[in-house]
Order: structure tokens, then sequence, then C-alpha cells
């Protein structure tokens, strides 16, 4: 058995998405964790402490740009890197969600090797920790 | 179901002898299902909306249920000249999604602080209720209404609302997904059609509706040199309403640069388009002040 030393959740309504994009991953050796909501994916990033999250925007329940505030006011994931994907690729969207903490903000529909060529790359640099 | 349109401009009021006919404020739809009121957008004809509803109730207690579709300024830029809201007889729902990063009465309240305006949303007199869309369909009275997120800058919603057998869609500032994204879906494992695939969630929202107001903000011709603003073309409405089999389109959220004559001639445009395509739809081009019997 690989030993599963990176952990992921993926935060995603889209349920192909969010099928493909645990698999992959799975495949890589991380150990994956799914969440199909924004209300649900906070609980299970804060539960979890994973190494990195994928977080769409558009959500019914609890809308991306909310789910990365919440986690980014707690010290559990205040430096945790999260990818922000989504379908909407207006400039204004992707600098609000840079100012309010997402690593990275990448617009789907996205490679999921470079998805996770990204996520490594960001894990090889981590952010510096805030005052 | 009575629908009156108060505000059919988008971007920023547009006053002048050149809009007369479509009307120069910003986007105010007011929906009347029996005795509920509901509005969509608070653009600046919520202000002449509001007087009315002064006259009507004079000084009886009246509920208002307003949805506002995303917090830019051409659709919320009236809400302080809504005057039932200064009124302590009044209820007053506020519905939407949540802001990037800040709860949608902070957004609201953000834009009634005393450096833009002398009174502040905790002043007014009405009994404010604010509600943040949480994704599920919800009931006003005998009316179900349910709400999607478009394509568009910032988090914006389009509603449908269902009351006594009777469909009405406020969808406005939306672009196809498959033209912003066409760049991007042949290199991806979920194909080309991604964009396509999303576009047709919102061609499920709207399908069958009888009646969908929707934006049609700029000409085909003009619509290549404003891809990525978060708008559509009137081909693309008509093309959508068509799809989606809805009973009549009226398009809306004329741009400012559009006088009277050129709204016409998109009226004319799509009333082509639908001939070439053999289809039934009812098309017009919203005006200010119309009133449409569902």
């Amino acid at each position: 058995m690989i030993p599963m030393d990176k952990s992921l959740v993926v935060i995603e309504n889209d349920e192909a998405l969010l099928d493909m994009t645990a698999f992959y991953f799975s495949e890589q050796g991380w150990e994956v964790h799914t969440a199909p909501d924004g209300h649900l994916g906070v609980a299970l990033a804060l539960e979890k402490r994973p190494t990195a999250i994928i977080c769409d925007i558009i959500m019914g329940e609890m809308h991306g740009f909310d789910v990365l505030r919440a986690l980014r006011s707690k010290p559990e994931t205040k430096n945790t890197v999260i990818i922000i994907t989504s379908a909407k690729a207006y400039k204004p969207d992707i600098d609000r969600a840079l100012e309010l903490g997402a690593t990275a903000y990448v617009v789907k529909p996205f490679r999921t090797d470079e998805l996770h060529a990204l996520i490594e790359r960001h894990l090889a640099t981590p952010r510096e920790l805030e005052p | 179901m009575r629908v009156k349109f108060w505000g059919t401009r988008g971007s920023i009021a547009t006053p002048g002898a050149a809009t007369v006919t479509y009307g120069g404020n910003t986007s105010c739809v007011e929906l009347r299902c029996g005795s509920d009121i509901l509005i969509f957008d608070a653009g600046t004809g919520i202000r002449p909306l509001g007087l009315e509803l002064m006259a009507e109730f004079a000084k009886e207690p009246v509920t208002v249920h307003l949805f506002i579709s995303h917090t830019h300024w051409d659709h919320i830029q009236g809400f302080p000249f809504f005057t039932p809201a200064y009124s302590p007889l009044t209820t007053l729902h506020v519905y939407g999604s949540a802001g990037q990063g800040l709860p949608l009465e902070k957004v609201l309240r953000g834009q009634m602080q005393g450096d833009y305006f002398p009174v502040a949303l905790g002043d007014i007199e009405a009994t404010l209720h604010v509600h943040e869309f949480k994704g599920k369909p919800f009931a006003i009275g005998d009316a179900t209404v349910d709400a999607m997120y478009l394509n568009h800058p910032g988090m914006t919603l389009g509603y449908r609302v269902e009351h006594g057998g009777k469909s009405f869609v406020y969808a406005t500032d939306n672009e196809p997904y498959r033209h912003t994204l066409k760049h991007l879906g042949h290199r991806a494992e979920i194909g080309g059609n991604f964009g396509r695939d999303l576009d047709r969630e919102f061609v499920k929202f709207i399908a069958g509706a009888d009646f969908y107001i929707g934006e049609a903000q700029y000409t085909d011709a003009e619509y290549p040199a404003r891809l990525g603003w978060g708008h559509s073309s009137i081909s693309a409405t008509v093309a959508v309403a068509i799809e989606a089999q809805v009973g009549t389109l009226a398009f809306f959220h004329h741009d400012p640069l559009h006088d009277d004559k050129a709204v016409a001639a998109m009226a004319d445009t799509a009333h082509d388009l639908i001939k070439a395509r053999g289809a039934t739809l009812e098309c017009f081009a919203a005006r200010e002040g119309q009133v449409v019997e569902l």
C-alpha cells in the first residue's frame, strides 16, 4: 500500500467533474475527500485539514467566495493551498478570488494533470505566513 | 400575473429625447402574483414604482419582495430612493446572492454609507429582511421562486416564478459560456462542449416559460468587441429563447449607446431571426412603462 502523505478536499457541485478529479488525484497517490456543496466542504476541510483544497465558485448552497472567506478566517486552513476553479472567466472574479486569499484561480475546463502540477508547484513554494 | 417595466436600460440611466420610447431608467421590473408584489432589481426605475406604491397603499401596510439579480450599480442604484422603504408600514424582503466576500446586507449597506448617501440602511423605517439564495426554490404566497447563477462578473442570479399556471423568468446580465470558454474547451478532458453544456443548464432553467425577460445589450456586430463583458447579443438571446421554447421574449437591458431607433432595429433583427428559424416565439423590445398581462 502506498503511504498517503498528501490529502485533498474537492468542493464541487458537478458530480461528473467531482468524480473525475477525485479519481485522478487518487491515482496519483493522494488521499481525496469530496463535498458536493460549500457548507459540507468547509466542514470537511476543517475536519481533515488537507494539504490542498480545490473549490468551485457557482454552487447553490454556499458559493465559492463564501467558502474561501470562511476557510481563510480559520487557523486550520488559513495557509492551506486553495485552488479556485470556475467556468467564470471574468477578470474581476479572478482578481477578487486572489484578493480573498485563493492560492490560484483556474478557469474550467482544465486539464487535471495541469491542475495537479499547479498544486505541486504551490506546495513546493509555501505561502508566507501572514503576521 | 401582471408585469410592468419600470426600468429597461443597462449600465447607466440614459434619459433624453433619444430614449423616450424605450426608456432611460435602469433595470426594474414589477410582477404582481395575485396580491403579492415582487420587484426584480432596484435600478433607477424603482423610484417611480415606489411613488406609485405609496399612492396605491396610502396609509395601509404593504409587503414588498425585492429580488436583486446582482449588486452592480445599475441594479441597485435606485434603492435609496425607494420611498416605501422609509415607511414604517412597509415590510421589505430583499433576496439575492451573497456578494464576493461580503454578505448581501453589507453590500447594500455599503452604497448607503455617509460618503455616498445621507441616510443609512439602518435608518430606513421599513421592517427589512435580507435573504441570501441557498440553492433551493421557495414560496411567496401562492408563487414559487427558483434561482440560478448566471455568467456575469460577480455573483449574479436569474429568477423563475411560477404562479397560477403561468411562468415568468427574469434573467439579465448573462453571457453564453460557450463564447467566453470557446478557446479552452478543446484542450481539456471534459471536452469542447463544456461551455455548450453549461449553456444548456440555462436553457433548462427557462424552458417553457410563458414570459422570459432576457437581456440583449449588444447587436451581433457589436458583440465581438465586447466578448467577456458578461452580456449577450440579440441573436444569442433569441436563439436561447427558441431552444427553450418560451412563449414570449422581452429583451431589455438596452445599451446606453442605443437610441430608440437602434433598439427598434434590434427588434427587427430578432423578428427576422425568428422568421428564418420558422419559430413561433413572440418577441419585443421592452419599453419603460409597458404592462403585460399573462
